[in-house]
C-alpha cells in the first residue's frame, strides 16, 4: 500500500504498523526525540505497535533538531 | 548579589540566559558556546526526520545538562503550532514549549492572531506555554491573561541583531508583567542582552548572535556577562538622568588662588 511520509509517497506491505514505520525511517522506538501524527493527529509512543497503517494516509515523523 | 532565582512556572532557571540551538555550524560549536553560556536551557525546534542528519542533538544537550525547551518556529497557523507543540510534547517529554507563529518569511514577526489562539489553545491543554510575541503591551498583557507562564517580547526581527528597537515598548512591558518577561529575538551583542536586562526584563533568549559570531563560545561569554551585568544594574537602581552637570568631587573647600 502507498502512504504519504513526511511528504513523500512511500510503498509499505499491508499491515505495516506505525512502529514498523518508524524502523523503517530509521526511528528508534525506545529513544526520546522524534514523535508522529497520522492524518494530522499525534500518535502517543505507547500505540505505535499497535496501530496498523491504512493506504492513504498521511504520516508526519519529526525529530528535535538544531532550532532558534 | 545572590539571592536572584529566576523562576518560570515555578521551576527555577540557573541561569537568566537561555540559548537558542539554530545557527551553529556544527555540534561541537554549539556544545562549546552552551558551555560558555552557562546557560541552563536551550530550544529546539521540531523537523521531518532526516537520516542523514549526523550526530544528536539531544545526546549533546543532555551531557551539557540543560533543560530543552522546543519551539514551534516555522508554523504560520495556530493549528500547525498547537499540533507540533503536541508531538514536541510526545518527542521529548515536556509540556514547555516555546510559541512562535510567524506571519511570514520576509519579517518573521508573529502573528497576533494566531498567535493569541494557540497559546489559548495549549494552555486549555496543560501545556506551559513561553509565546514569542511582538514587543506589544497590550498583546503581552493578553497573553499573560490567558495563562501563559512567561511573555518573550522581540528586540527586533529574528536574526537581524538590531538590538533594542522599541526599549520604551518593552519598558511598558515589564512594569505591567506578573510574569517573566524575556526578551527574545533581536540581539546582536552584549551591550544589547546587557539593555534587555536593565530595561527589567527578567531573562534574554538569543541565538544568532551567538551561533553567527565568528566565535560562538567567545560571544556567549560576552553575553553571560552582559545579562549578568545588566541584572545587577537594574537591581542596584541608575542615577536619573541630568541635563546639566554635577560634580562628584566635593565643592566645598576648593582652593582659592
Amino acid at each position: 500500500m502507498t502512504l504519504t511520509v513526511n511528504g513523500k509517497a512511500m510503498q509499505v506491505p499491508a499491515g505495516t504498523t506505525l512502529h514498523q514505520l518508524m524502523i523503517m525511517m530509521s526511528v528508534s522506538a525506545a529513544g526520546r526525540g522524534s514523535a508522529a501524527a497520522v492524518d494530522g493527529v499525534v500518535a502517543p509512543r505507547s500505540r505505535w505497535e499497535s496501530l496498523e497503517l491504512r493506504a492513504g494516509q498521511h504520516v508526519e515523523i519529526l525529530t528535535a533538531t538544531q532550532g532558534g | 548579589m545572590a539571592d536572584d532565582a529566576f523562576t518560570i512556572a515555578g521551576e527555577e532557571l540557573g541561569s537568566r540566559l537561555i540559548l537558542g540551538t539554530g545557527g551553529a555550524p556544527s555540534l561541537a560549536v554549539m556544545e562549546a558556546a552552551i558551555r560558555a553560556s552557562g546557560t541552563d536551557m536551550c530550544t529546539v525546534s521540531m523537523r521531518r526526520v532526516d537520516t542523514t542528519t549526523p550526530g544528536s542533538m539531544l545526546d549533546m544537550l543532555a551531557r551539557c545538562g540543560v533543560r530543552v525547551l522546543p519551539n514551534t518556529a516555522g508554523c504560520r497557523t495556530s493549528h500547525e503550532a498547537v499540533l507540533t507543540a503536541e508531538l514536541a510534547r510526545e518527542a521529548l517529554e515536556t509540556n514547555w514549549v516555546k510559541l512562535e507563529v510567524i506571519a511570514d518569511e520576509q519579517t518573521l514577526l508573529p502573528d497576533p492572531v494566531e498567535l493569541l489562539d494557540a497559546a489559548e489553545r495549549l494552555v486549555a491543554e496543560g501545556f506551559t506555554v513561553l509565546p514569542y510575541t511582538n514587543d506589544d503591551p497590550v498583546l503581552a498583557r493578553r497573553l499573560q491573561q490567558i495563562g501563559c507562564a512567561a511573555v518573550m517580547p522581540l528586540g527586533a526581527p529574528i536574526g537581524t541583531g538590531l538590538g533594542i528597537r522599541n526599549a520604551h515598548n518593552i519598558e511598558l512591558i515589564v512594569a505591567e508583567a506578573e510574569v517573566p518577561v524575556v526578551l527574545d529575538a533581536g540581539i546582536g551583542t552584549a551591550s544589547d542582552a546587557a539593555l534587555a536586562m536593565e530595561l527589567g526584563c527578567d531573562a534574554v533568549l538569543l541565538a544568532s548572535a551567538v551561533t553567527r559570531a565568528q566565535d560562538p563560545a567567545l560571544m556567549a561569554a560576552a553575553m553571560a556577562a552582559g545579562v549578568t551585568a545588566g541584572r545587577f544594574a537594574a537591581r542596584a537602581g541608575r542615577i536619573p538622568r541630568r541635563h546639566h552637570a554635577r560634580a562628584s568631587s566635593p565643592v566645598h573647600g576648593t582652593a582659592v588662588f
